[in-house]
């Protein structure tokens, strides 16, 4: 391009801008003031604005029952003054109504949180009659463990059915009387103040029977239990001792401490498969901290 | 005393003005938001179309400089046939050197020996200052070093505390370009066949320079009423300079490109050439004056009654980025360096006085001159406060009451606008940068290269802070009669042997 061609370019873009800035100002100026030329009438109508946002956004906007090519958020223009209905839609969430006045020369925002639709809760309650339930934290996220009176469902976070197990050989009571549950390695332990039951959740998918099983009934009451050692051994603490019981061989079975007191408090911690326990040594009243190396134990029990 | 009056209307007009803008809408924002929101209006749509039209410039003027630099200017100049041939021509090199480093010196006239122009027609002259220490002995050191390069390397050191005079870069330049006529005259050499180029001491000049600078003299046959603007780039130190510092410095390459498209307002600004003869004529730069740069652009234009323009020659020269010792000393150095700049609004006092004594230039032109000078500072002095502080405060005050008038409502909207075309007009920015980064010294990391992009993202805070305030302070500091002493803008550079900076590849060879 020679000189005279960039100089010719430049005065065009000059003269036009200039010009666009001259005629486009007072029309922006009358348009940001909510000004709009009717054609029918023939005449300047001062016109409002409805600002919609909505959480999530994305939802389709309705006025008056008709859809509009517009999703949230977005700004309807050019309404003149008058009462508008606003539906906004989403799946997966309930739809959102409301009566709107747009008044001439303001902005009616609109800030929706939309509701969202929770699948069938109500019917799932229904059907089956839960008497109890848990929720497990599970490799695959959070799993819910529900018992009704003759099965036991496995479910997701939306409530979905992923395993279930029937029929059930525990009566109302046992249920009733569940006080915990554990995962372990995929499967689950749950236990009473009396029992102890192994949940085989493998089994279950594969649709298999037996996937129930009883592990260890008890003579005193049962007041939490434990995993440790890999998982090979159910740590359980009772009301006057703490057993260890092998997950392989359930009668073989270790005792670990007896306790003096029946407010002792234990605690298992898995990482390091240590023993923590405080206790009533008579004739102190006092309650004193005792650590109890598992592997050591149990090594020393075996060779006994 | 009709003309100190003319003269002090003159001073405070500009600041009088800036001030009147801002604090009408601060005025309007406090009282009337309403009719702030709509002035605000107006005035985003103004700088939505400015800016695109600027964006377009800047594009037309990157390719524009690309083309050019692909020519051969050296073949053309030798070639053309006017009334003058390339052998007459001589060229005058001037460094105004105050307390640069000798390595800065050293960088610049070694670029000098890279040019393709042939260095016996080359008189490098070395303009010190006696306020330095020894400078005549750093000066002849310089000068045993490269007078193998040059037809002459003439030394010259301007006595301090001349009456009539103020310590300023015109001072010394005027000073140096005095005993340069006597030197060419002593050599017969015709002053009309002499073109000078007035430089920085930090100035490296693109290896084309000359060539390209000898064509546009030998073939314009008005060549003794244009001055030549070569397109200064800040990338010396740009390794060394903090991403803040260089962002600036890229705005003001940037800027120089845009203007450089309108010819008719185009101004002679920091490193420049000119006809010898002409310089003369106008009695060289002004000596009591801190804007020489744009002041000789005036004297000549005056002179000439108006028939004078400066000539772009998109070649490259290219300078140092102004830093300080630590990042906030580089902000000052920034600033001040800025506000000296902002100090050029000199130009429009003086033009005024000058247009009242001189009838031959029509009415229309000095109107069109004065009012150019005036709105080219007044929006310098006015825009980052109302787009940075004014604007964002209204928004924020109809945020927090709820206002829902349709105004403010658009109001936030154009902003939005405008600030998607002002970071469409910082990619460009980004794109075209690319040329104008030399290659990465040793011992750079290449994570560098990553702070050249995110630089960018620096410009809202400091188009908010460095971009308006420096030139309100000038305007405001003459409107009060305050003098602003010449600021010399710092050199500091990686301390280097001599044979590392003759070693090293000069940006110049690059960019070519």
């Amino acid at each position: 391009m020679t000189e005279n061609v960039y100089k010719i370019l430049r005065k065009f873009f000059f003269w036009f801008f200039f010009l666009a800035f001259i005629i486009s100002t007072p029309i922006v100026v009358f348009y940001s003031l909510g000004y709009k030329f009717n054609f029918q009438a023939k005449r300047f109508e001062k016109t409002g604005i409805i600002s919609i946002k909505s959480l999530p956004d994305g939802a389709e906007v309705y006025l008056n029952q008709k859809r509009l090519n517009k999703t949230t958020p977005c700004n309807l223009r050019e309404l003149r003054p008058a009462k508008y209905k606003i539906r906004l839609e989403k799946e997966g969430f309930y739809s959102y109504e409301k009566e709107i006045e747009v008044k001439s020369g303001y902005v009616f925002p609109l800030d929706v949180v939309l509701l969202p639709k929770i699948k069938d809760v109500e019917k799932i309650k229904q059907d089956l009659d839960i008497i109890k339930f848990f929720v497990v934290e599970h490799i695959f996220g959070k799993r819910i463990v529900a018992f009704s009176k003759d099965s036991i469902y496995i479910l997701n976070e939306d409530l979905e059915e992923i395993a279930k197990v029937s029929p059930l050989n525990m009566d109302e009571e046992s249920i009733n009387s569940i006080k915990g549950i554990k995962e372990i390695k995929n499967n689950f332990i749950f236990f009473s103040p009396t029992d102890i039951w192994f949940f085989d959740y493998g089994a279950s998918l594969a649709k298999k029977e037996n996937c129930l099983e009883h592990l260890y009934k008890s003579d005193e009451p049962i007041k939490e239990i434990f995993l440790g050692l890999k998982d090979r051994y159910i740590i359980i603490h009772k009301d006057r001792e703490v057993i260890a019981v092998d997950m392989k061989h359930k009668d073989v079975v270790f005792k670990i401490y007896q306790l003096n007191s029946k407010d002792a408090q234990v605690y298992y911690d898995s990482s390091s498969d240590v023993l923590f326990v405080s206790d009533r040594v008579y004739p102190s009243e006092a309650f004193s901290l005792f650590k109890i190396e598992m592997v050591k134990k149990i090594y020393e029990s075996k060779k006994d | 005393m009709k003309v100190k009056k003319i003269k002090r209307i003159l001073e405070i007009l500009p600041g009088a003005l800036s001030w009147s803008i801002i604090l009408l809408f601060v005025g309007l924002v406090v009282f009337r938001p309403f009719w702030a929101a709509i002035l605000l209006i107006v005035y985003l749509s103004f700088w939505f179309f400015r800016l695109l039209y600027m964006s377009l410039l800047l594009i037309m003027a990157h390719r524009r400089m690309s083309l050019k630099r692909n020519i051969d200017w050296l073949k053309l100049s030798k070639e053309v046939k006017t009334d003058k041939c390339f052998e007459d021509i001589w060229h005058v090199v001037l460094y105004t050197i105050y307390k640069e480093p000798i390595e800065v010196i050293r960088g610049s006239l070694l670029s000098l020996t890279k040019v393709d122009y042939p260095g016996n027609k080359i008189i490098v002259v070395l303009a010190g200052e006696e306020r330095r220490d020894n400078c005549f002995e750093i000066l002849s050191s310089i000068k045993e070093e490269f007078k193998d390069y040059f037809a002459d390397i003439l030394i010259t050191i301007h006595p301090k505390d001349i009456p009539g005079e103020i310590p300023a870069k015109g001072a010394n330049a005027t000073y140096s370009a005095r005993y340069v006529k006597e030197y060419l005259e002593k050599n017969n050499i015709d002053l009309g066949n002499v073109i000078i180029s007035c430089f920085d001491a930090d100035t490296c000049v693109d290896r084309k320079y000359f060539s390209c600078l000898t064509y546009h003299f030998l073939i314009n046959p008005k060549r003794y009423q244009l001055s030549f603007q070569p397109l200064p780039i800040y990338n010396n130190n740009i390794y060394y300079a903090p991403a803040f510092a260089r962002v600036i410095e890229f705005g003001s390459t940037f800027w120089q490109l845009i203007e450089s498209m309108r010819w008719e307002k185009f101004i002679t600004f920091s490193s420049h050439s000119m006809s010898f003869k002409t310089l003369v004529e106008v009695n060289y730069w002004p000596v009591d004056m801190i804007s020489d740069d744009s002041l000789i652009f005036w004297r000549c234009f005056v002179k000439f009654n108006g028939d004078y323009y400066t000539y772009p020659l998109d070649i490259p020269v290219y300078m140092d980025i102004a830093i300080g010792k630590n990042l906030w000393d580089t902000v000052k150095v920034q600033y001040k360096q800025k506000r000296r700049w902002a100090w050029g609004i000199e130009g429009f006092v003086y033009l005024g006085i000058e247009f009242l004594n001189n009838k031959n230039i029509p009415l229309s032109l000095k109107l069109r001159k004065l009012f150019q000078v005036l709105e080219g500072h007044i929006n310098w002095a006015t825009w980052s406060i109302i787009i940075s502080f004014i604007l964002p405060y209204i928004l924020l005050w109809t945020g927090l009451n709820h206002r829902e008038d349709l105004v403010f409502f658009n109001l936030s909207y154009m902003n939005r606008i405008i600030w998607q075309i002002f970071s469409f007009i910082l990619l460009i920015c980004l794109i075209i940068s690319r040329e104008f980064i030399p290659p990465r010294p040793k011992g750079v990391s290449k994570w560098i290269y990553l702070s050249f992009i995110g630089q960018w993202f620096f410009t809202p805070l400091i188009s908010a802070f460095l971009g308006s305030f420096p030139s309100l302070d000038a305007q405001t500091r003459m409107m009060f009669n305050k003098k602003l002493k010449f600021f010399p803008t710092p050199k500091i550079r990686q301390i280097k042997t001599k044979e590392a900076i003759h070693n090293e590849i000069n940006p110049c060879q690059v960019m070519s």
